[in-house]
Parts: structure tokens; C-alpha cells; sequence
């Protein structure tokens, strides 16, 4: 034999990290046999024996009661002849080594039972909970380093925020966010009561969409009457009683001849949309979006009318692609289904025109153009508005001022050369409301 | 002895320990208590390294404690000694060389009074956004990692360890719920049938469904020896984190 043999102690079970000597067969400098036994180590499963690998001399520092880690050299056989069998041990045993308890002496006095064992570190506990009153959600600004999750953090450089701006220790995404949006909304000196609600996102994507327009615009609205539109729908339908798909249609295409108003405020210029895409309003229950229309401009009435039917329904299922709700060019908010005497629309951003369209009885349809001062002016809009309101009375199935029967439609013409009457009785209701009454019907009511 | 083996006690806690009282007219009762070492995360494989709790919370008139290295337990043994019935103790092998959990920055830890305290670990100056129970060795384990768990997340966690799983202190909880909305709970072992179900059934029972709830435990498998596999299989500081986010994002 030439080379020197380590002997390394297998681990057997994942308790352990380290077994403890029990057996010494060979004392160091003993000439062993491959094979013989040479130590017996104990772990918290078993005693193992441990056997030479080789022939020849042995070589260590193990006593009983020794500690020896597992997968280092703890002995080894070294070539007979070996002149420095001290500098050939390859591990010496800790100065304080394990003991195992057969070899302890008895204590004097019995060990205490485990539950009078106090710790020496005690953690700094309180011993009851604080009253959720005694919460202090916030500290006065400065008075504490706030700790930033990492969302957070890149969220406040970006914005170019300190960390001695917030006063919660804990910092997440959410307040930085409320920091930037203004924290608070109280005069100076009055305190809030603490019950803010934070925006929801849907609902900050709207602002800033109204942000870019109305809120950077130079905003100014026009209106004009309309009046009554005496257009035959199907009760039911999606255009019973308003005139969406009228508005859309004409004034998609009155745009065109304004192309200003088809136009966006940009860097000291307006730059005039190369599409008409006109966007509609839908909002139902608070989740206003701006449908756009794709080319409204070159379809006909059919053709628009299925578009926004179709997107109607999409939307009624929160199918509508980002791009359908960010294209539009203009557009057109109908409230005509209530009646209301006057709407302030506000522009979107990246548009110059938006139509608001309103209804009541007394004077039938309205329609307003709020529009962005930099891009167009007044007198331009009031052309597009004119223009615009009589092409939609264009569309009435009849001459619209043609007197008739609030009850029964019929008209004071029919009255007259059908059934003979004299003309149509104008009555006054319950409520004040004046209403053109043909005899029949007036002898019912 | 591994609690795995506890199962070998089931039939003389199901059976004898917890009915002897009621049997013998309340002239007689077992207070025994069996001290059960659990849980993973060091490669004993399948038959070492389980959390069977979800087994015995189901035995009335049997007491199930979950001891931590959050605070000392000192207390919780010498009650121990009181009780009038059965009870297991589960322990956590991890804990038992741990130093007493000190909180992280911006963290207090304070404890209730009854006699098995509920451990609350709150933000000492932020509202918490959600609440986390927990209890047993995951207690020390995410803890450990309360840190990381809120910077990585972006959400601040009020955290509740609990000593009695039980019965289980659900005073404590709904009035943590009822304040964040938000309710987590964390166990290692798998959480068909098990403890984050009751607790969650128990709050909500409470307060009327008014909450956002999860449960995160392990995978429902056997723990594989091999310690990536059994990393896997555990839950994971990037589960928790993922499920935090998920119980925060706002409702569309």
C-alpha cells in the first residue's frame, strides 16, 4: 500500500447532522487490517461499525464520547513506515465535545420541569392586544422610515416622491397612488374624518381620459332645439324613442364638411383625424366606455344601426376590445332616453367635438356641441349644429308641427275629413300640461 | 416519536381519552396529553414530514394546541397541565432549536389573553389590507419572511398565529376580518377538509359573506423525500404572494 485511505462516516437518517464515538477498537498508530472494525459511532437511530477500508496504520484523535461529523475524513490508514503519524490525522475533535448522557455524571439536583424554564431573550410582547382604537394607521410625517414593497418603490421614483412624504410605515403601490392623485380634499385647517375611498381603477382611467380633453381644453358648449322627431321605430327596440343612429349618421358625415371638428389639440397645433370614427357614449350603471364607430362616415343607416347593436350587446357582456373604445374621433352622448333640459358634455381626450343629445316634452329633442376653443370656434360649431338639427328633422315621417290627438294620434286632418268633427279640442290634464284631444277621445277622458 | 405516527393513538383518543368524561357521568376523564412532532421542509419524505391536524380537529372533547417559536410557550405548557381533558400537542421539529421570533421593521407582535393565546403580528403604523392566519411551524416559516413577503406582494398582511386550532379562538379572527375584509389562510398541510376551511366557513358565518377569502396549504400529495420536490409540494413564499395579490385586486 502507497497511498493514505480516508474514512469518512456515512450518513444513515436525516436527523443527524453529526454521530458520537461509543467504540474505540484501534488507539492511533495501530497497523489494522482491511475490514477489521475500528470504531463503533451512535446516532439517534443506531450504532454503526465502522470498518478499515485498507491495511495499514491507522491514524486518529477519537476518543469515546466524541463528536464527528458526517462525510468528512475522520480517520485514515496510512502507508506502513509513515513517519509523521500526528501530522497525517485529518480531524480533531472539538474542545468541548458531545456528550452522551450515559457518560454524564447524575445531576445533584434534579432538572426542573420544562415549564419553569424561562427564557433569557424575551421578546418585547405585549401582553393583551391593543384596542383597535389605540391603532395608529398613520404617524406624523418625518417621524418614522417607511419601508416600501417593491411595486411601490418604483412607482415613487418614477414619480420623483420621498420617502419622507408618506406617513404610514408601510408603503404599497396603493398609497403612492393616492399620493399622486392629491391626498387630500380639505380646506387648510380642517381635518377629514378618515373614511376615503379609493378610486377604482376603471374609474381613473376615466379621469384621465376627461383629463387630457375637457380638463386641458378650452371647453365651450352650444345648443339648439331641435324638436320633435316623429320617426316610426318598433316600441322595444334599441332605438324606440331616441335618435342615436340619426346623430351618428349625419353627423359622421357633417364632419367632414367641418373637418375641425373631426380634429385633436396637439403641441400648439391641431392635427385633423384622417378617419371619422365616431364614438357613442354607453354607460350602464357606472361603467361609462366610448364605443367608436369605425369609418361612421361611409355606412348607411342599416349598416350603423347593426354596427351599434351589435357593439351594444358586446358591451352588455364586457366583450368590447380596447381598440373599440379608443379610436373614436368625436363623439356622441344621447340622454335622450330621460328627459332633461340641458346637457355640459365633456370632450374626451385627442378629440375636438362631442354631441350631447337631450329630450323633453315640451320641446322635444336638443342638441349640444361642447367643442375645444383652440381647435375650432363658436360660429363654426353653430353652422355644424344648425346644419346638423335640420337634417335630423328631415328625417320626421311627416311634416312634424301637423296637429294630432295626444291620445289617439289621430291628426286634426283625419279628424276633420274623416270623421266629421270640427277640429281638435286642446284640454289641460292634471298636471297643468296642455294636450290636443280629438272628440272621441276627449268625451272618453 | 414523528406526530406522522399519531395515528396510532386515534382509536384511544377517539374512542376512550375524549369519552370518558361523558361516559362516566363526568366521575372520570382522561386529561392526557400527546405531544406530536410535525410538519416538512427538512427531506423526511412521506411518512415523516406531514401535518395531520386536519385528522384530529375533528374529535370533540379533544383539545388540539399548535406551539410556536413566536412567543414563549412557557405558559401554554403550564396550562397544559390544567386541562380536564385530552389534548394533543402538535410541535414543529424546526422550532424547537428557533430563537423566539423577533418582528420585523414596521411589525409589532402582541398576544391575547386566553389561556392558548391567538398571536396577532400587525403593521405598527399602516392599515392592513389583509389578514393571514396561521399557526404551527408555517407560523415561524413565513414569518421569517413577513419582510420579503410584503415588499414582493404590495400588500400589508395582518397576521394571526394560532395556539388553539381546536377550538379555534374565532373572536379574534372576525375581528381582524372585520376590519381588512380579506381573510388568508395558511397551513402545510393539504387544505381539502382541513383547518383553513373551518376557519373560513366560521368567519363567514359571522359576517354574512361580506369577505374576500383564500386558502393556501400544500399540494395534495404525498411529501416527496427529495427537497426540491418537497419545496414544490409545500407552500411557497411565492404562493403566498401571489394569492395576496389576487385577494387585493379590485373587483372589476
Amino acid at each position: 500500500m502507497t497511498d493514505s485511505v480516508n474514512i469518512l462516516i456515512d450518513r444513515d437518517n436525516a436527523n443527524d447532522e453529526e454521530a458520537t464515538v461509543v467504540k474505540v477498537y484501534a488507539v492511533s498508530g495501530t497497523l489494522v487490517h482491511a475490514d477489521e472494525p475500528v470504531f463503533d459511532v451512535e446516532n439517534s437511530k443506531a450504532t454503526i461499525e465502522v470498518i478499515a477500508p485498507a491495511e495499514g496504520v491507522l491514524v486518529h484523535a477519537l476518543a469515546v464520547g466524541d463528536a464527528v461529523p458526517y462525510g468528512v475524513p475522520v480517520a485514515r490508514i496510512v502507508p506502513p513506515g509513515t513517519t509523521d503519524l500526528d501530522g497525517a490525522i485529518p480531524f480533531k475533535p472539538g474542545a468541548v465535545a458531545f456528550q452522551k448522557p450515559a457518560f454524564v455524571e447524575p445531576p445533584a439536583t434534579p432538572p426542573k420541569p420544562v415549564v419553569s424554564v424561562t427564557r433569557v431573550t424575551e421578546p418585547a410582547v405585549a401582553p393583551v392586544y391593543a384596542e383597535v382604537e389605540d391603532y395608529q394607521p398613520e404617524a406624523p410625517p418625518g417621524s418614522l422610515t417607511p419601508r416600501f414593497s417593491h411595486a411601490a418603490a418604483a412607482l415613487a421614483a418614477e414619480h420623483g416622491l420621498a420617502a419622507s412624504d408618506f406617513r404610514t410605515e408601510l408603503v404599497t403601490s396603493r398609497d403612492v397612488q393616492l399620493m399622486l392623485r392629491g391626498t387630500s380634499v380639505a380646506p387648510p385647517g380642517v381635518e377629514q374624518v378618515g373614511n376615503r375611498t379609493p378610486i377604482l381603477p376603471r374609474k381613473r382611467e376615466e379621469i384621465e381620459f376627461l383629463r387630457g380633453g375637457a380638463g386641458d381644453t378650452m371647453l365651450s358648449v352650444l345648443g339648439c332645439d331641435v324638436g320633435p322627431i316623429t320617426i316610426h321605430r318598433e316600441p322595444g327596440t334599441t332605438f324606440s324613442g331616441k335618435i342615436t343612429d340619426l346623430v351618428v349618421y349625419e353627423a359622421s358625415r357633417l364632419v367632414r364638411k367641418y373637418p375641425r371638428l373631426n380634429a385633436a389639440y396637439h403641441d400648439n397645433g391641431s392635427e385633423l383625424h384622417a378617419c371619422v370614427n365616431a364614438g357613442i357614449a354607453f354607460d350602464e350603471g357606472g361603467r361609462l366606455v366610448v364605443y367608436g364607430v369605425e369609418n361612421a362616415d361611409k355606412k348607411d343607416l342599416l349598416a350603423l344601426r347593426a354596427d351599434i347593436e351589435d357593439a351594444l350587446s358586446r358591451y352588455m357582456e364586457k366583450k368590447l376590445s380596447r381598440a373599440e373604445i379608443t379610436r373614436a374621433t368625436f363623439t356622441i352622448s344621447d340622454l335622450s332616453s330621460m328627459e332633461l333640459d340641458f346637457i355640459l358634455p365633456l370632450l374626451p381626450r385627442g378629440q375636438s367635438l362631442i354631441v350631447g343629445v337631450t329630450r323633453n316634452p315640451s320641446r322635444g329633442y336638443s342638441i349640444y356641441a361642447g367643442f375645444d376653443h383652440r381647435v375650432t370656434e363658436g360660429l363654426e360649431v353653430a353652422k355644424f349644429l344648425t346644419d346638423l338639427r335640420d337634417r335630423l328633422r328631415s328625417f320626421s315621417d311627416g311634416p312634424a308641427a301637423e296637429p294630432s290627438c295626444w291620445f289617439c294620434g289621430r291628426s286634426a286632418r283625419e279628424e276633420v275629413e274623416i270623421y266629421h268633427g270640427r277640429g281638435l279640442i286642446k284640454v289641460v290634464d292634471a298636471h297643468g300640461e296642455e294636450h290636443l284631444a280629438c272628440n272621441a277621445c276627449w268625451r272618453m277622458v | 416519536m414523528f406526530g406522522d405516527f399519531v395515528t396510532y393513538a386515534f382509536d384511544q383518543l377517539v374512542n376512550n381519552a375524549s369519552k370518558f368524561f361523558h361516559m362516566y357521568h363526568g366521575m372520570m376523564s382522561c386529561p392526557v396529553v400527546v405531544r406530536a412532532p410535525m410538519g416538512g421542509r427538512r427531506g423526511y419524505g412521506p411518512t415523516h414530514s406531514q401535518s395531520l391536524e386536519r385528522f384530529l380537529i375533528g374529535i370533540d372533547n379533544c383539545c388540539v394546541l399548535t406551539l410556536s417559536s413566536i412567543i414563549d410557550v412557557a405558559p401554554q405548557l403550564e396550562t397544559l397541565l390544567h386541562l380536564k381533558g385530552p389534548a394533543v400537542v402538535i410541535e414543529n421539529k424546526i422550532d424547537y432549536a428557533a430563537k423566539t421570533f423577533q418582528a420585523p421593521a414596521g411589525f409589532v407582535v402582541e398576544a391575547n389573553d386566553p389561556p392558548f393565546p391567538t398571536i396577532r403580528v400587525r403593521p405598527r403604523h399602516a392599515r392592513p389590507d389583509v389578514t393571514i392566519v396561521v399557526y404551527g411551524g408555517s407560523a415561524r416559516y413565513f414569518l421569517d419572511r413577513l419582510g420579503e413577503i410584503f415588499e414582493r406582494a404590495d400588500v400589508v398582511p395582518e397576521v394571526l398565529v394560532l395556539t388553539a386550532i381546536h377550538p379555534i379562538d374565532i373572536g379574534a379572527v372576525v375581528e381582524s376580518v372585520s376590519r381588512t375584509g380579506r381573510l388568508m389562510t395558511v397551513e402545510e398541510g393539504a387544505t381539502f377538509g382541513a383547518v383553513g376551511g373551518e376557519i373560513i366557513a366560521e368567519v363567514n358565518a359571522v359576517l354574512r359573506g361580506k369577505i374576500r377569502s383564500a386558502r393556501l396549504g400544500s399540494k395534495p400529495v404525498p411529501i416527496p423525500s427529495a427537497r426540491s420536490l418537497e419545496d414544490a409540494t409545500l407552500p411557497s413564499i411565492d404562493e403566498i404572494c401571489d394569492m395576496l395579490q389576487l385577494l387585493v385586486e379590485e373587483v372589476r
